[in-house]
């Protein structure tokens, strides 16, 4: 059989990965209707960003359509990326583990782990991509948020998006591997490490107002480069004044090193946590009651 | 079949025992419920910090991760834990049993409150001292009185939910998720709700929480300008009503979705 996988071309090799991501899909829509799925996926984040709004409405009394506005508007809205990504990998395990008990089985299929979750998040980030489109169009339609990307600006605004979705990809794998060694009360983790990213990231407000170590902390992930990156390509301008004397292609490298870093703490998470999960049992140990 | 009153007091304890016991006894559970709603309030109050706010708003900040965890624990803890119960199987258990439904939700309730109450307190207090908020209250007796009268129009609610929540299958999951952020934003958690315009705010004051999270910001917050919706006794004679309205609502539909239930085979249908 192992020399059949081997030689097996590129659609069959596929194949898994695709029918991971389909179930993704069913189980993250709980099999509801896509159009009703999508409504409940699209509420949550644009009440978030109403919330927003109000602040920063009676706070600031300016006009939405100000340059700071803009910034915390973007921000917020692809965080949504991060939130709905981590969270959903992060949990895969708990589920296919102690709801629907069919861990073992994946783990005996040919796909591997580490892809499987990746596919399971594929399906997220599609789901969330409508999302994050759709609060951006209700910033521009009813925000008067004005986007400013170029076609020049495309190749850099793609290269930092597919950059940022594979580091959101390889924390959730990190994650979702770490809870194999975890019993299911373990589930707020994935939820409680996106909330600090939200905050170390400077998604809403400039990192620059985070105490050390936190700044130091704000500047080594991936995700505060992320937003500058998509800020700047969107709004034409960047929104944490400490990273205003980085260039473009600087704000893309260090993006870059970040996204290499996590993916690698990722691999070496999930092979350690697969490593000891078969070795003490508890790969398919049921943890609840 | 009449049960007496002994019985249905125990079957209260029994059900609230999982939750002011057994639930603290993970501490990890402890653990991520009290840092959650905090993540979000450092992340609001570095919002307003951000936006040079008033020192007030920040502290209206903490007060609604208080009360987060309070609206939490309605609706995930409430309002889908027949549907959470009917998964694992124990439905059935609570019907055949020899007290009264209203019991058990009455258990699920105090038992919520008392869990979320240690929570929420956690979040107040480390909130407060990690931003220095300074209160100023006008009278503790009012504040005290206005949070239980909240709670039981709260709960209430929670009972009412979960009646409704009981025959429903997968989609409580989204219907939970729904009641969210939106709840959020029209209760005025972060914010004052008078913001959002005084027919808007007289509307989602159907929320008990909005009600109740102004009055308390306004008992909390004398000494300033909190830009209320209305004085706190006429909220607190409308949250009265609501709570005697919403338990007495919870007792119907609790008894006609059960009925509902048990017609259309749905009551004990797992994964639908």
């Amino acid at each position: 059989m192992s020399e059949a996988l081997e030689h097996s071309d590129a659609p069959s090799r596929l194949g898994p990965w695709l029918a991971a991501a389909r179930l993704g899909w069913a189980i993250e829509s709980n099999w509801a209707d896509p159009f009703v799925f999508m409504t409940y996926q699209i509420v949550r984040p644009l009440f978030g960003a109403l919330i927003l709004v109000v602040m920063f409405k009676i706070v600031t009394g300016q006009p939405t359509s100000s340059a700071v506005f803009g910034q915390m508007y973007v921000g917020n809205a692809f965080f949504i990326l991060v939130v709905q990504c981590v969270s959903c990998i992060g949990l895969v395990i708990f589920d296919d583990r102690e709801r629907y008990q069919m861990l073992r089985y994946i783990y005996l299929a040919p796909i591997g782990l580490g892809a499987y979750l990746a596919a399971r998040g594929m399906a997220r980030l599609a789901a969330t991509t409508v999302s994050i489109l759709f609060t951006l169009a209700v910033g521009a339609w009813l925000f008067g948020l004005r986007y400013h990307l170029s076609p020049a600006d495309l190749p850099y605004f793609s290269l930092i998006l597919i950059l940022g979705g594979i580091a959101t990809l390889a924390m959730g794998i990190m994650l979702g591997g770490s809870t194999m060694l975890m019993a299911q009360n373990g589930w707020s983790m994935p939820e409680g490490v996106s909330g600090v990213l939200y905050l170390f990231c400077g998604a809403v407000f400039s990192i620059d107002i985070l105490p050390w170590p936190f700044s130091a902390v704000a500047r080594l992930i991936p995700w505060t480069y992320w937003l500058e990156g998509i800020r700047r390509s969107l709004l034409g301008s960047g929104y944490v004044a400490s990273l205003a004397g980085l260039t473009n292609a600087q704000i893309l490298l260090r993006l870059g090193i970040g996204t290499a870093g996590t993916v690698a703490v990722a691999w070496l998470t999930l092979r350690f946590a697969e490593y000891r999960a078969v070795a003490t049992g508890k790969l398919d140990e049921k943890t609840d009651h | 079949m009449k049960t007496d009153l002994n019985t249905n007091l125990r079957a209260i304890w029994g059900r609230a025992y999982v939750r002011v016991v057994g639930a603290n006894r993970e501490l990890s559970w402890l653990f991520f419920e009290v840092t959650l709603p905090l993540l979000a309030v450092f992340a609001f109050a570095l919002i307003y910090r951000g936006l040079h706010a008033p020192e007030q708003y920040i502290g209206f900040v903490v007060v609604s991760g208080a009360m987060v965890a309070f609206w939490q624990n309605i609706l995930w803890a409430m309002a889908a834990q027949f549907y959470w119960e009917k998964e694992m199987g124990n439905l059935e258990l609570y019907l055949i049993a020899p007290v009264s439904r209203m019991a058990i939700l009455l258990g699920m309730a105090v038992g919520g409150l008392f869990m979320t109450a240690i929570r929420a307190a956690a979040i107040l207090i480390i909130g407060s001292w990690i931003f220095g908020v300074h209160y100023d209250v006008g009278s503790w007796l009012m504040l005290l009185v206005v949070f239980w009268v909240t709670m039981g129009a709260l709960y209430g609610l929670g009972m009412l939910s979960s009646s409704l929540f009981m025959l429903y299958g997968r989609e409580a999951w989204h219907t939970a998720n729904l009641f969210q952020e939106p709840v959020y934003f029209i209760s005025g958690f972060y914010f004052p709700v008078r913001s959002l315009g005084s027919g808007v705010a007289m509307a989602a004051s159907l929320l008990p929480l909005t009600l109740g999270l102004d009055a308390i910001r306004q008992l909390l917050f004398s000494g300033g300008p909190v830009n209320p919706l209305l004085p706190v006794r006429t909220e607190l004679v409308l949250l009265v009503i609501a709570m005697v309205l919403f338990n007495w609502a919870a007792l119907k539909a609790l008894t006609y979705m059960e009925r509902l239930g048990k017609m259309t085979g749905r009551l004990t249908l797992k994964s639908q």
